[in-house]
């Protein structure tokens, strides 16, 4: 029975009475991609939130690497190795794009007080390094050319990709990605998912909000479907588009 | 071609006060005048500016100084002691002065002294009553037109004792002078051996506009008389809460910062006084030299001099003699003038001890009675003269 | 009558309000932070220096002093910070500033109330002329600025002064890249208050005098024009402001002498104060200089010569 990296055990969270996410459990094993499909309102976002350590659950517990993170703030949860890349990019948009990509690197020395003021030397040599990775993937969603911009300056497709670089950047162990594709021209977006599976193989492991499911199906090797806060039904791509409650679930009755 | 633009004037701006250097032969004598156009007291420094421009008028028309014409340099304090310190520099290094009249509140002087010490310059002060000021280092170069609080404490102490009151309570401004006059009349009760009791001390802040609940520790700790220290201002808000409060039944009294026809633009304020206040003190002119002072103001502004116009318009006369008595405008020299100086102000008698203060003067006891004639319909009324040697 | 003693004395005044500007430049420019009870921690430096002064501590002592203590009240402050939204932060932190004001002037045995307490300079040279005393001064506060200012500059190119700018953007993203928000927000309120009581000593010295009076909410206020004015995380645009704001407000009042104004002179300061805000928000509502861009020595070679970098590896 293999550990899984992220257990989830009957987590539930309600705003103001309303349940966004209702007793939800889900295992997400190391390597490879897991996608989490729902119509919208389904609570994707807020379950992803909750993970991260935005919300604090009402009910249950997440496991990460086995330690229980329920109440962990969120840069603790970065520590761990969770990583998240939002729906709606939160950049820094008054940063350059290289910029932002350098404040998700993981480890940096200069982050803290003293080495900026003291030691800084220590740091100017890991920096060069940090650069240099994060100009690797700025190419690979062809940013490159937009090292020095603002981030600002980007358009709303670009930003996508820089929230998905940043996710990168920071080297995590479980990258959430919440519709990492959406707003992106098919062909990149297909590029991009390419590039996370060679990631994957690399030993990071995705949990992906995706909508279309044909791009699921050629990356994910496991699928939740996510419904009105609890989990629908769970398998592999292939079965689930099998599964007539799959359309129940996007389209309302039949 | 912004950013050039800005960085020329702000060069231009800094050369002004280098080139800014009177010329050598001075067609005027300058006498420079700090009081609070803004900020607090801006109201009562406004005309107390008019109480200076009087007399440089005058000054000016009887001939003026040394043989020149007097130009009043008037700057503004903004009621803030490092503005006031500022415009001391400014006056000394900028426009050369020799003497100046001000500056008006106890902080600012606390800055100035030292400052005018080190660069020879004397002050002379119309309104900084603090008694502090002339333990300073200094004193000797600051001089003071108008009389200090404990003068005025211990006239009021006097009235106490006279009238034989037993529960003393005190409501005043929470600054130098509020405390000060406060403090004066408690040291007078002592040192007159009063047997009665001081039942509490209140301080407000001025800028507040309600004192309910102020007034109402008055109420409770149950006084026969209420020391009140005010500007104009509070002070019309307190008189008509307390008349609200039915505070009136008590006997009140007032001091020169409550004094004028300021506090009678609010009804309620004039009938609390005229019911309530047995006597208030303030500095004050005696004989013709004070009512030639009140009707050459009126007719000149308009309307009747409020509290220290009278003593800023002696500061300016006192700034002139002194020039004249010199025969130098040099600020030494003007010093050792103003130690002998001896003539009669607006305000009474003028003369200066060795601190500086203000040897000689008088107070007057007031009242508030009802008159039609006025536009507000009440009038101050003195009911005694008391003079200090 | 000196004219150059008095352009001394500004440049004294620059010099001061120049570290208290870049303090709030660092809170505000760099970390997002409105405090807008910034005269507080001026104040809390001011009153340390003179009471550690009066029993007989060297200056540097008590200025060392100032900052500390100032630095413990801006780590007070950052606790309610991270709970508190930025304009009711800014309230609180205000209301913070007035009642420590107000404490000291009432209080008469805990720093002299109204009357204040006085303070003798920090480096007085005997049979010195004005000119030489100035200077003196001059040189002990533009050391004490060189140092406020290397270390602002230091934190603003540093991945440190990066991350700190991060969460002035985005805090919640900010967290969940690592960076945790109390430690940056409450080490930028601790940095900016020791800076501010290193100023206040100063000031203390100079005017050799503190008192309730001379810290009014007015000082934070014009300390935000000089940042806003010089241009928000800049730290040059901090200085050009407290310079620009101080030759201004000088020198209105002396230009006021030169000309027949239909309005009153004492007007004409604030008339032409108002102007120059109205004229920056309309057209510099960035401040005078953009936001400086972080400059490590990594990121200089990359954006010069990244092809080369890139070569060098394959």
């Amino acid at each position: 029975m293999e550990d899984a990296l992220l257990r989830i055990r009957e987590v539930s969270k309600h705003f103001g009475g309303v349940y966004a996410v209702n007793g939800v459990s889900l295992d997400i094993t190391h390597g490879g991609v897991c996608g989490l499909v729902g119509p919208n309102g389904s609570g994707k976002t807020t379950l992803f939130n909750t993970i991260l350590g935005l919300h604090r659950p009402d009910q249950g517990e997440i496991y990460f690497h086995g330690e229980c993170i329920n109440n962990l703030a969120p840069h603790q949860i970065y520590e761990l190795g969770l990583v998240n890349a939002f729906q709606l990019p939160r950049l820094f948009y008054d940063l350059s794009v290289l910029d932002n990509m350098l404040v998700a690197a993981r480890g940096h020395q200069g982050d803290r007080l003293f080495n900026s003021l003291f030691l800084r030397r220590r740091w100017q040599e890991q920096e060069k390094g940090l650069i240099e990775e994060a100009l690797d993937i700025l190419e690979l969603v062809e940013l490159d050319k937009w090292v020095s911009s603002p981030a600002g300056e980007l358009s709303g497709g670009q930003r996508k990709l820089l929230e998905v670089a940043r996710g990168l950047m920071a080297k995590p162990t479980l990258l959430l990605l919440d519709e990492p594709a959406a707003g992106i021209n098919p062909v990149l977006g297909k590029k991009i998912f390419q590039k996370l599976a060679d990631f994957s193989h690399n030993g990071i492991t995705f949990f992906v909000v995706e909508h279309r499911l044909e791009i699921l199906f050629e990356f994910a090797s496991w699928v939740y479907v996510m419904d009105k806060g609890r989990i629908a039904i769970a398998g592999q791509p292939q079965n689930i588009i099998g599964d007539p409650t799959f359309y129940t679930i996007y389209l309302g009755e039949e | 071609m912004i950013k050039r633009l800005l960085l020329v004037a702000a060069t231009l701006a800094l050369l002004i006060p280098v080139t800014a250097c009177a010329p050598a032969e001075a067609e005027t004598i300058k006498i420079g005048c700090i009081l609070d156009l803004s900020g607090d007291l801006a109201p009562m420094g406004a005309r107390m500016l008019d109480g200076a421009k009087l007399a440089v008028e005058e000054i000016n028309a009887a001939g003026g100084v040394l043989g020149k014409q007097v130009e009043l340099v008037a700057e503004d304090g903004k009621t803030d002691p490092a503005a006031g310190l500022d415009r001391v520099k400014k006056l000394i290094e900028i426009d050369g002065v020799q003497v100046i009249a001000g500056p008006m509140i106890s902080g600012s002087s606390k800055l100035a002294i030292p400052y005018a010490k080190e660069h020879k310059v004397p002050l002379i002060t119309m309104s900084a009553t603090a008694f502090e000021l002339s333990e300073l280092e200094g004193t000797e170069w600051f001089f003071r037109a108008c009389l200090m609080d404990d003068a005025q404490g211990r006239v009021l102490a006097d009235v106490i004792m006279d009238k034989g009151y037993t529960r003393v309570a005190s409501i005043v401004l929470d600054n130098l002078y509020g405390k000060g006059v406060e403090k004066a009349l408690i040291e007078g009760l002592e040192e007159g051996g009063w047997q009665g009791e001081v039942v509490v001390t209140v301080h407000y802040d001025e800028a507040k506009k309600d004192y309910r609940t102020e007034l109402g520790q008055i109420k409770d700790s149950n006084p026969d008389v209420v020391l009140i220290v005010s500007y104009a201002d509070d002070g019309i808000i307190v008189f008509k809460q307390a008349l609200e409060m039915g505070l009136d039944s008590i006997a009140w009294l007032g001091c020169d910062g409550n004094y004028g026809s300021g506090l009678f633009k609010e009804p309620r304020s004039a009938e609390f006084m005229e019911k309530a206040i047995v006597a208030g003190t303030r500095t004050v002119g005696s004989g013709s030299t004070y009512d030639e002072f009140v009707a050459k103001y009126t007719e000149e502004f308009g309307e009747a001099p409020e509290i220290y116009c009278d003593t800023t318009y002696d500061a300016v006369w006192a700034a002139a003699k002194a020039i004249e008595a010199a025969g130098v405008y040099d600020g030494v020299a003007i010093r050792t003038a103003l130690t002998k100086l001896e003539f009669e102000g607006a305000s009474g008698p003028i003369s200066f001890n060795e601190k500086g203060d203000r040897a000689s003067g008088s107070f007057e006891l007031w009242k508030v009675v009802k008159d039609p004639t006025t536009e507000t319909g009440y009038k101050n009324v003195r009911i005694k003269l008391v003079t200090l040697e | 009558m000196d004219p150059l003693l008095y352009v001394f004395d500004l440049i004294v005044f620059i010099g001061i309000f120049g570290i208290v500007s870049l303090s709030l430049n660092l809170e505000f420019g760099f970390a997002g932070l409105a405090n807008f009870g910034k005269v507080a921690f001026f104040l809390i430096g001011a009153y340390t220096y003179a009471l550690l002064s009066q029993i007989g501590l060297p200056f540097y002592l008590c200025l060392i002093a100032g900052g500390l203590i100032s630095a413990i009240f801006g780590l007070l402050v950052s606790l309610p910070a991270l709970r508190l939204r930025a304009d009711y932060l800014a309230i609180a932190v205000l209301a913070f500033g007035e009642i420590l004001r107000l404490i000291v002037k009432s209080e008469d045995w805990l720093a002299g109330g109204d009357w204040g307490i006085t303070v003798s300079s920090a480096i007085s040279l005997a049979g010195a002329s004005h000119r030489v005393d100035a200077l003196v001064n001059i040189a002990l506060v533009y050391f004490c600025l060189f140092i406020c200012f290397t270390v602002a500059q230091l934190l603003a190119n540093s991945p440190y002064g990066r991350a700190m700018r991060a969460i002035r953007e985005d805090e919640i993203a900010a967290e969940t890249l690592g960076k945790s928000r109390a430690k940056f927000k409450a080490q930028a309120l601790m940095l900016g208050s020791a800076m501010a009581g290193v100023a206040g000593g100063l000031y203390a010295q100079y005017l050799h005098c503190v008192l309730p009076g001379m810290f009014m909410p007015m000082i934070t206020f014009t300390v935000w024009i000089m940042v806003l004015l010089g241009g928000p995380a800049n730290n040059w645009g901090a200085l050009l402001g407290a310079a620009l704001v101080e030759i201004f407000d000088r020198g209105t009042n002396i230009v006021k002498d030169y000309f027949v104004l239909p309005i009153d002179p004492s007007n004409l300061q604030y008339i032409l104060f108002g102007a120059l805000i109205i004229f920056v928000l309309l057209y510099r509502p960035h401040g005078l200089l953009k936001e400086s861009s972080i400059k490590t020595k990594a990121l200089r070679l990359a954006y010069n010569g990244r092809r080369s970098i890139k070569n060098k590896r394959s």
